[in-house]
């Protein structure tokens, strides 16, 4: 099971998101990789908008994988509208493409610098 | 007539609008007008208009040239088609020269249409900012050319006014079967400016303050999904044109 704790849960463009990852399983697997994933994409009626920034990582039972990611100063800002939505995310999924393949998503918001905390 | 308008602006949404450019000027930022957007969505070239014409040239074309469309039947086609294309362009110049003779109201519009350069927008700075306010100029200028001669359009009235709403509009792009399909709604809407302009001999001028509330998104541009800002612009000269709606779009920054 992946799990996914960031520092803060709301950012602005030009600040740092810090997080950990974790993986905890079962099996006698000593490392796992997988894929993470920081970027934003677009919900709603329209077709999918999105720009990620990917990585290949190494998770390891119950050890801690830190990250970070310097949020882009021409980033949209998280929005929910009538017809658009969009969504900050950090996604981790192991590279496995067979049955038993995980994933995990922790959604956190771009706000505007002027935004209070 | 708010309602047709409101349509308008749909409909320039859907057809794509995307957001102007702009350019850096002694004066400031300048955001230009495209005029060719704007004849498009005059009165008389409105596509309601054209196609009750359309129609009303059909039914006439059937009643005069019934006959010869029977002969159609009978293996004399292309006559029937000439004979169409030449009614049809007959009946536009005699309804043109007609409208221009009898109509005051077209003259002049025909002439500021001629007549007009593009409406100005000039900003402090650039792009804008969320939350941030600015002291804006609209500018109209009147050139002088053979149309403004001919109708005797020399300047502007001296009560012309200007209406202003900022516009927060959400515009999508989706599949639907084999059709590409846009959506557009409105985020924000908010009347800012409402004033008699300073007029000139050939120019007005009006100034407003504009804030971006600060609650709100800055503009985005994705393939698919965007969100624009735009000024929709009301200008009514007396005795020139009754209204006149313009719309700018500029970008707004985080």
């Amino acid at each position: 099971m992946i799990s996914i704790e960031l520092k803060q849960t709301q950012v602005s463009p030009g600040q740092i998101l810090r997080g950990d990852c974790y993986w905890q399983t079962n099996s006698d697997k000593e490392f796992q990789p997988a894929t993470l994933k920081i970027g934003w994409r677009t919900e709603g009626r329209g077709n999918v908008d999105k720009d990620q920034f990917s990585q290949k990582i190494k998770l390891a039972s119950l050890v801690s994988v830190p990250f970070e990611y310097e949020i882009p100063l021409n980033g949209p800002l998280s929005y929910d509208g009538q017809l658009i939505r969009i969504i900050w995310e950090v996604v981790v999924q192991t590279d496995q493409f067979w049955f038993g393949g995980e994933k995990e998503e922790k959604v956190f918001r771009v706000v505007s610098r002027l935004a209070k905390p | 007539m708010f309602k047709l308008q409101k349509i308008e602006l749909r409909n320039r949404l859907i057809a794509g609008f995307p957001p102007s450019e702009i350019q850096l000027a002694l004066e400031g930022y300048v955001l230009r007008e495209d005029l060719k957007v704007q004849w498009q969505i005059s009165r008389f070239t409105n596509p309601n208009w054209l196609f009750g014409l359309s129609i009303t040239f059909i039914a006439i074309f059937i009643l005069i040239f019934g006959f010869p469309i029977l002969l159609s039947f009978s293996g004399v086609v292309w006559p029937v088609f000439v004979g169409l294309f030449l009614f049809l362009i007959v009946f536009w110049l005699v309804y043109w020269v007609v409208k221009l003779v009898l109509d005051k109201s077209a003259r002049d519009e025909m002439g500021a249409k001629q007549g007009f350069l593009p409406a100005e927008l000039i900003f402090s700075h650039y792009p804008l900012k969320v939350g941030e306010n600015d002291r804006v100029t609209f500018r109209r200028r009147l050139k002088q050319n053979f149309w403004t001669n001919l109708f005797k359009v020399h300047h502007f009235p001296a009560n012309s006014r200007l209406r202003v709403s900022l516009i927060c509009m959400e515009r999508v792009t989706y599949t639907k079967g084999t059709d590409t399909v846009t959506d557009v709604a409105t985020a924000h809407e908010n009347v800012i400016f409402s004033k008699t302009l300073i007029a000139g001999d050939r120019e007005v001028i009006g100034h407003f303050d504009l804030e971006i509330p600060p609650h709100l998104s800055p503009s985005f541009e994705g393939k698919n999904n965007q969100i624009r800002w735009i000024l929709e612009i009301e200008e009514n000269y007396p005795g020139l044109i009754d209204l006149k709606m313009t719309y700018l779009t500029f970008v707004v920054d985080s």
